[in-house]
Parts: structure tokens; C-alpha cells; sequence
């Protein structure tokens, strides 16, 4: 019988070359299911507003708290504004009503299925591993693919190679400061035999290596660029930095925890959504030119029920909204088709539809900057439908 | 671009190795079994037998083994009830009670807000980890993670954290050297396995074929296994109305729920009416079936002799497990006395948890506070019981081959032997006797930390890195801290 793990083998065949002229992938996971519906607001759907009489913003210029309006329907969430220069700039689109039917109502199923990129539990590679191990590697970098977090990112588990790291600063042999080399110098002789694991021990060596030098000192924040205090915003400004080091980055993965808004959502909201828009407009100033090279995809595993909770917060939903940067998107537009609020329009236990499947901002993504059109390999089992004509054909 | 080892034209030489426990064992290397390079001096008997049979080679383990020898060792581990732990369980007892606690009792504290459920599932990973460093039953803790694998559930799936403390408890613990069938009939009708594969959602009208196939594909016949989609339903059919009691966590069966016709599984007819005995029947023929010996033979050698262990072990093993009737004892046996397990040391590389426990074993060290490990296991990718999928913890190397995993097993052992491990303290003076000279030093880690020989070039670089600073002879606090750090983090320790 056929397997469902032999995904994994039909997936692995490799190209004979590296992806050169491809945008590095940066794939940002709000974990924890982000309240769209409060992050980029349907102000001008009026169920909006009676699903949420304590929670929903008010529209457009009508006093405190007022969304940004975006077309005419959408508003940008005050505590997003840093994002709004960027969207008038043509470099950042919404996708609203994302989601997948694929999903469930648990954070850990669902950030399981996002990251596998497959609701197959058996296969236990990460889309982004999948992707990268299409190529065989020319580059002789440790930083090919880099999961700014101290395990793998579960979306790069199984890469061939991947580095794992929650801060350059913290890349580093932990040891007395004067024991640091003869440490090094002797682990690095005991690790050359001719075997696997060696070669992770001297790839781990050359990760050290290469991060020596990657200070700020020498890669500075560029742009007049400000970066928050957070640890979101330290992982992009050590991205940024190692991408600029010409290190050889290609994919990256970097999380924002903390969604989960049962209760008292509007304070938790609001810290979240400044640190997030904060973080990511630093990080496009930062980058300046480079990110005519760069997508960045922001996507959470579900969104939160259509109607508010009696604690001031939202419960587990489903449809929401995705995010997508660069210079090669398609911006300043919310692209969606969209379901409604009414109670008809709602479906499971009163959430907004998801009518785009994530996966289909992903494929065309990968399609289109990455050149890569493996959708089967990324995404078992599912079909892709039309693309938004969210991306530009990169050049 | 990897660095050139700048002595390592030197290296070959040493590779023949001068080690006295080169005679021990019969150069049959040579045979065909896949792994790491074999470019490390032999490894004894006794340090491959305890590496493998347990979380750890300690002192008090290599004296057991030389009081009682090879195959006397090996049966007293396989008879875990006559060995004493009490001293540990009382430990656990007392500090980790909801261990030990019903499902009504955890509840009752939980809804009075004096525990949470993440305090219950850290609870159960503490005792695993205590019972790994401290228990005298090595060779149970050892096929208890093995068989926490095999019927893998995710711990952080609804009432999974109350849930599996009772599994563990009572299914996975009093079973794990007992015989496959009765493993997997309790394992069916564990509350955390019926939650966890869907089970207790599954009836008649809408019969869940989750369970189903992972009974099939992982726990018993193997994705290759002779079954078929019509088996899948067929035997989701046959589980309809097994689910949980969610008062107590056991076992309840609701014929109401049931699909009373008769069912065909792998040609066998399950006649109608047969209520709950129809799962009970699966369970059987499942158990019985000869895939399921091959699979389980695999899995077995697969963790304890290679990877990818020659095809003639897993066929004198399913043979064992056919004429046994699964049992695992007799299984066990068979694998430990062959010659195939006998020539594998160095085939495998430890996993995170195995080598985390194995230093602290190692070092006598005494560890008083969890979170650090519990954070480090996390991060290292095997805090137990939170595989999300249920196939558990690969058992290949190359899982657990990675940049950062090899940094922080590093920085474990740099940390733990420098003594700035939060929690975790060991008495250097204790380990690594006067005089502090480099090559006493040096025999001493040998003997006590790494348990077996380095070659001549290695032994002096560590001599070497270890005269450094050493005056009259006599090496620094540091340098000796240094040396063990450097001792554990290398393929010596980490290989096994």
C-alpha cells in the first residue's frame, strides 16, 4: 500500500543547483491565533459591530481608538499604524478571511498542520525543510536556513542544514571566558573524524565562526531604523543583521507568542499588535533596498470567534487575517472575499469563514519570488486554487 | 568549509589503540551494520552493555555488573520487582504527588484552583527524569521510554496532562516487561490513548478511523503492514463505544454507541453481536499477527543495536517474539546476548534526554531544581511525552543531528561541569581524586566520566590542554572542570 509518508521521499528528490535568484523567505508566526478581526477591521461591515459592543474599534475619524481606514471597509488598528507608511508604499497587503478548513480549534493540532504545512501527523518534516532540501547547497554556510529560536522551528525541522538561534549574542560556547578557545580548539579535534555527526560539530563551529564578527558594530541598524524592546523585535534586528552580513540566509523563522486572548483582550491586544507593527516597520527601514529581495509572510495558526466572550476577550475561531511584505508584493490593498458577520455567515461555533486557504498566499509566494512550484511537496494533499495576483514575477 | 584538524595526519596512527579492552571483545566489527565510523578505540562489554540498558554508566552500576557479570546483570535488570527503589519513590512521593494521584483527586485540586494542569504534566516529566537518573531499575526506565514512544501520545492534547500520569502509572510502568498483547490491550483502553487517536469521539453513525490506523500502522503491523483502507473502517467499526469514564479516567464502553454487525479484519470475521469483545478480538489478531513480530523485532534492535541493524538480528528477534508470544523478556534477552548487540557500540548516537541523564549520572551530580532541565529538554526537542505526533521520538541518529542541538549539549556539559547549572551541583573533589597531576586527572576521567579509552593522540591533547596552566604539576580547579566539560561533550560521550 501506498504510504502517506511517502510524501516525504517524492519530496526530497533534489534540483542540482541552489535556488539563486530567489527573495529570502521569512516566515513570522503569530502563536497563540491573532484576533483579525480586531487587527485589520471590517469596519464597514455592520455585523462588526453588533458581534462586538465592548471590543469592536470604532470607524474611521470618530474620536479615540479609531481604525485607519484602508479602502473604504478595512481599518488598520491604531496600534498598527507603524505599518501604514509601508502599506502606502506598496509593499505590504492584507489577505482577509485566511485561514483553512483544514484546521481545528486547538492551537496545538493546528500549529502542528501549519508548520508540517499537512494535517498527515505523520509526516513530521516542516514545509520550509521540505523546501530547502529541493536544493543542494553550493554555499558553504551554516546559516542557510536560521530559525531564530533556541529549538528548530517546526516548519524547518528535517532541513539538512539549519541553525537554530534565539540571539547571535547567545550563539556561543557558554564557559569560562578564558576556557572558551581550548574548549573550542579541543572539541574541534575530537569531532573530525569522517562521520555525520563531526560534520554537524564543525558546521556548529562555523556557525560560531561566522557569528563572531556579526556585530552591530560592524552591520549597524541602518535607515534611521528603531527597533522596540522585545524579544520579536531582537530576533528581526539579528535577521536583519545577518542577512546584510551576507551570511548566506535564505529562510528564516521567527515567532510572536502571546495571542491568546480569552480575557481582558484590549490590553493584551494593544501591547501585541504596537510590538508586532513596531518590530516588522523596523525592520523594513532597517533592511531599506534589500527588501526588494526579501517576502515576508505573517500568518497565525487560527483567528478568534466573530463574537465577543463575556470575560473581554474572543474565543477560538477560524477565518483571519495574513500578512504579506516586500518588494515583490502586490501592496496596498486588502485582498479578500469576503464571507460576512452575520450569523448566517458564520460557521462552527460562530466563526468568520476562512474563504482563502493560507496555503494559497504561501504557494503563490514561493511561486513567484521563490520560483518554486512543488505546491505537493510543501502542501500534501492539497490543491491549489488561482492566485490572488498577490506577488510581482520576480526578475 | 569545515576546518582541517591541524594534528589529524597523526591521527591514524593512534586509531589501533593500545586499549586493554581490545582483547574483550572479538574483532568482528567488520560485519555489516551501519553507523557512525568506527574510529574510536573499543569500547568493554560492560560500559556498551550499561550504556544501552540504562540512562547512564555510574559507579554503582559497573560495580553491580562486576559483582554479578554479563548475563547475570542482564536478568537482574529484567526482574525489576525484586530490585529496591523505595528510597526514590518516597522522594517522588512526596515532592511529585499528583504521580501517584487519582484522576479524581487531581481534578478535585485543579477545580479548586491548588493545582493546574502544565503542574501535573511537569510533574510526571520530572518523576521520568528522576527515575532515569536515580532508579536503580535501569533497564525498565530504559524500555518505559520505549514503549512511551511506541504508543506516543501528545502531552499537551486537552486532559492528556491528567490523563497520561494515570497511563503511565498503570498501563505503560507495571507492563513494560510483560508481553506485547497485554501491553496493548491496556494501552487501548488507556484514557489518554482514547482521547488522544479520537476513540471516544468514534461511534456508529460516524465511526473515527483515527485510532484505527495508527493501532495498525505504528503499533502493531507496521506502515507496510497487510492491511487496507477496508480494514481501517473495519476496525474503526470495531472500537465504536470504547471511551472514557470522565469521572475516574477509566476505561468505559457504551454499547448504545457500538456497531453490533459483523466486521471482516485482515479476513478475519468478527461475528455480530459481539459487543465489546469485537476490539478486544482486533486487539488479538493484531497482536498475533507476524508483521507485527517483524515490527516490533525491528523496533527493538532499532534501539538497542543500530539504526539500521542487519536483517539477521530482527529475524532471530521476531522468531523470539512468535515463539514467546511477545514476550518482551525473552525479546530482550535474546537482542542483549547476541552477538549482533555485542559488536554495536558506538552505532548510536544518545538522544537529548539520554544524554542529559547520562552526564548527571556520570558526575554523581545532584539535581534539586527541575526547571533548568525541564527548559534544556525543551529545547533540545525531547521534553518526554511531547512528541505531538503518534509515532514518538525518532529513534534514528539523524533526527537529532543539528548546529544548535550539538551547542547546547556542549553548553550542558560546559555548564554542569563548571558548576553553573542552576540546580545542579556535584563535588568535584569527590569525582576526580588527589593528586591533581594531568595524566591522574586524565585516568580518572577515562575510568569514571567517559567509561572508556581515548586513543594516544586524544589522551595527549587532553594532557596537554590540562598541563596548561598547571603548577608543581598541579592543575587548576578550572582546567580540570575544563577537561571533564570538554570529555563529555565529545563523540566519546555522546556516541554509545
Amino acid at each position: 500500500m501506498l504510504s502517506r509518508r511517502d510524501f516525504f521521499t517524492v519530496g526530497t528528490k533534489k534540483s542540482s543547483q541552489s535556488n539563486v535568484n530567489a527573495d529570502v523567505l521569512i516566515h513570522v508566526f503569530q502563536r497563540g491565533a491573532a484576533d483579525g478581526l480586531n487587527l485589520v477591521v471590517p469596519y464597514g461591515d455592520s455585523d462588526y459591530h453588533t458581534n462586538r459592543p465592548n471590543l469592536a474599534l470604532p470607524p474611521p475619524n470618530s474620536g479615540e481608538g479609531s481604525v485607519i481606514d484602508l479602502d473604504g471597509f478595512f481599518g488598520l488598528n491604531p496600534d498598527l499604524s507603524a505599518l501604514l507608511p509601508i502599506f502606502e508604499n506598496q509593499d505590504l497587503a492584507m489577505i482577509h478571511a485566511c485561514g483553512s478548513l483544514d484546521s481545528d480549534h486547538s492551537h496545538f493540532k493546528t500549529q502542528a498542520f501549519v508548520d508540517r504545512g499537512t494535517t498527515d501527523k505523520n509526516l513530521n518534516s516542516g514545509w520550509i525543510a521540505r523546501y530547502v532540501n529541493s536544493f543542494t547547497s553550493t554555499e558553504s554556510t551554516a546559516f542557510k536556513s536560521v530559525s531564530m529560536s533556541s529549538a528548530v522551528s517546526k516548519s524547518l525541522v528535517g532541513a539538512d542544514q539549519v541553525v537554530a538561534l534565539s540571539s547571535i549574542e547567545g550563539f556561543d560556547i557558554i564557559a569560562p571566558e578564558q576556557e572558551i578557545e581550548g574548549i573550542k580548539m579541543q572539541l574541534s579535534d575530537l569531532f573530525s573524524a569522517d562521520n555525520s555527526l563531526a560534520n554537524v560539530a564543525q558546521a556548529t563551529f562555523s556557525a560560531l565562526d561566522q557569528v563572531t564578527d556579526l556585530t552591530l558594530d560592524n552591520f549597524p541598524v541602518e535607515n534611521g531604523a528603531i527597533y522596540p524592546e522585545s524579544s520579536f523585535a531582537n530576533k528581526l534586528k539579528d535577521l536583519a543583521l545577518l542577512i546584510k552580513s551576507g551570511i548566506g540566509v535564505e529562510t528564516a523563522t521567527v515567532d510572536i507568542g502571546g495571542w491568546d486572548t480569552h480575557n481582558d483582550q484590549v490590553p493584551i491586544l494593544s501591547g501585541l499588535a504596537q510590538d508586532y507593527a513596531n518590530s516588522i516597520a523596523a525592520f523594513y527601514t532597517d533592511m531599506g533596498d534589500y527588501m526588494g529581495n526579501i517576502s515576508v509572510v505573517t500568518i497565525t495558526e487560527f483567528g478568534r470567534r466573530a463574537t465577543e466572550n463575556g470575560s473581554g476577550g474572543t474565543d477560538h475561531g477560524s477565518g483571519n487575517v495574513a500578512f504579506v511584505m516586500g518588494g515583490g508584493v502586490n501592496g496596498g490593498e486588502v485582498y479578500s472575499n469576503w464571507p460576512g458577520l452575520s450569523s448566517t455567515d458564520l460557521v462552527g461555533p460562530g466563526d468568520l469563514a476562512p474563504t482563502t486557504d493560507y496555503r494559497t498566499v504561501i504557494a503563490e509566494l514561493m511561486d513567484k519570488r521563490l520560483g518554486y512550484s512543488d505546491h505537493e511537496n510543501l502542501f500534501p494533499g492539497f490543491v491549489v486554487p488561482a492566485y490572488l495576483d498577490l506577488f510581482k514575477e520576480k526578475t | 568549509m569545515y576546518k582541517v584538524n591541524r594534528r589529524g595526519f597523526l591521527k591514524q596512527s593512534s586509531i589501533a589503540g593500545t586499549s586493554a579492552f581490545a582483547l574483550t571483545m572479538a574483532p568482528t566489527r567488520l560485519l555489516a551494520q551501519k553507523g557512525f565510523n568506527q574510529s574510536l578505540p573499543y569500547v568493554s562489554l560492560r560500559s556498551h552493555l550499561l550504556n544501552r540498558t540504562s540512562f547512564g554508566i555510574n559507579a554503582q552500576s559497573k560495580s553491580l555488573y562486576d559483582e554479578m557479570g554479563y548475563r547475570d546483570y542482564i536478568e537482574y535488570q529484567l526482574n525489576p520487582n525484586t530490585i529496591d527503589d523505595s528510597e526514590l519513590e518516597d522522594y517522588i512521593s512526596q515532592f511529585l504527588p499528583t504521580v501517584n494521584m487519582s484522576v479524581v483527586e487531581t481534578r478535585e485540586l485543579i477545580n479548586n484552583d491548588e493545582l493546574t494542569p502544565f503542574r501535573v504534566a511537569d510533574e510526571l516529566v520530572y518523576a521520568t527524569y528522576l527515575r532515569a537518573i536515580y532508579s536503580n531499575k535501569q533497564l525498565l526506565q530504559v524500555m518505559v521510554e520505549f514503549w512511551s514512544n511506541h504508543f506516543s501520545v501528545f502531552h499537551f492534547d486537552g486532559p492528556i496532562p491528567v490523563l497520561k500520569s494515570k497511563e503511565d502509572r498503570e498501563v505503560i510502568r507495571p507492563l513494560a516487561l510483560s508481553t506485547f498483547s497485554e501491553l496493548l490491550h491496556a494501552d487501548a483502553k488507556s484514557s489518554a490513548m482514547i482521547y488522544y487517536l479520537d476513540t471516544y469521539a468514534s461511534n456508529k453513525e460516524a465511526p473515527n478511523e483515527n485510532y484505527a490506523r495508527e493501532l495498525m500502522e505504528l503499533h502493531t503491523l507496521g506502515v507496510d503492514g497487510p492491511y487496507n483502507h477496508h480494514d481501517i473502517d473495519e476496525v474503526a467499526r470495531c472500537f465504536t463505544g470504547w471511551t472514557i469514564n470522565t469521572q475516574n479516567g477509566d476505561f468505559r464502553y457504551i454499547a448504545q454507541a457500538h456497531d453490533e454487525d459483523e466486521k471482516t479484519v485482515l479476513g478475519n470475521s468478527i461475528s455480530a453481536g459481539g459487543g465489546v469483545t469485537d476490539g478486544e478480538q482486533v486487539l488479538d489478531i493484531l497482536a498475533n499477527n507476524e508483521a507485527t513480530a517483524v515490527f516490533l523485532a525491528q523496533k527493538l534492535c532499532r534501539h538497542f543495536i543500530a539504526d539500521n541493524p542487519d536483517e539477521s538480528i530482527v529475524e532471530s528477534t521476531t522468531g523470539v517474539f512468535i515463539s514467546s508470544n511477545g514476550d518482551i523478556k525473552s525479546c530482550l534477552r535474546h537482542i542483549l546476548l547476541s552477538k549482533h548487540f555485542m559488536i554495536s557500540a558506538d552505532l548510536k548516537l544518545k538522544r537529548p534526554f539520554h544524554y542529559l541523564t547520562s552526564v548527571t549520572r556520570s558526575l554523581n551530580a545532584n539535581v534539586s531544581n527541575f526547571r533548568a532541565t525541564r527548559e534544556l529538554l525543551a529545547a533540545l526537542g525531547q521534553r518526554p511525552f511531547s512528541w505531538q505526533s503518534p509515532d514518538g521520538f525518532p529513534d534514528f541518529s539523524t533526527h537529532w543531528e543539528s548546529t544548535s542541538g550539538m551547542l547546547f549539549r556542549w553548553n550542558y556539559a560546559n555548564s554542569l561541569s563548571f558548576g553553573e547549572l542552576p540546580g545542579y551541583n556535584y563535588v568535584i573533589d569527590e569525582l576526580i581524586l588527589q593528586p591533581h597531576t594531568p595524566e591522574n586527572i586524565l585516568s580518572q576521567i577515562i575510568e569514571k566520566v567517559i567509561h572508556r579509552e581515548m586513543t594516544n593522540y586524544d589522551s595527549s591533547a587532553l594532557i596537554e590542554y590540562l598541563q596548561e596552566q598547571a603548577i608543581d604539576n598541579v592543575v587548576p580547579l578550572i582546567k580540570i572542570q575544563g577537561a571533564l566539560a570538554i570529555a563529555l561533550g565529545s563523540p566519546y560521550f555522546q556516541l554509545c
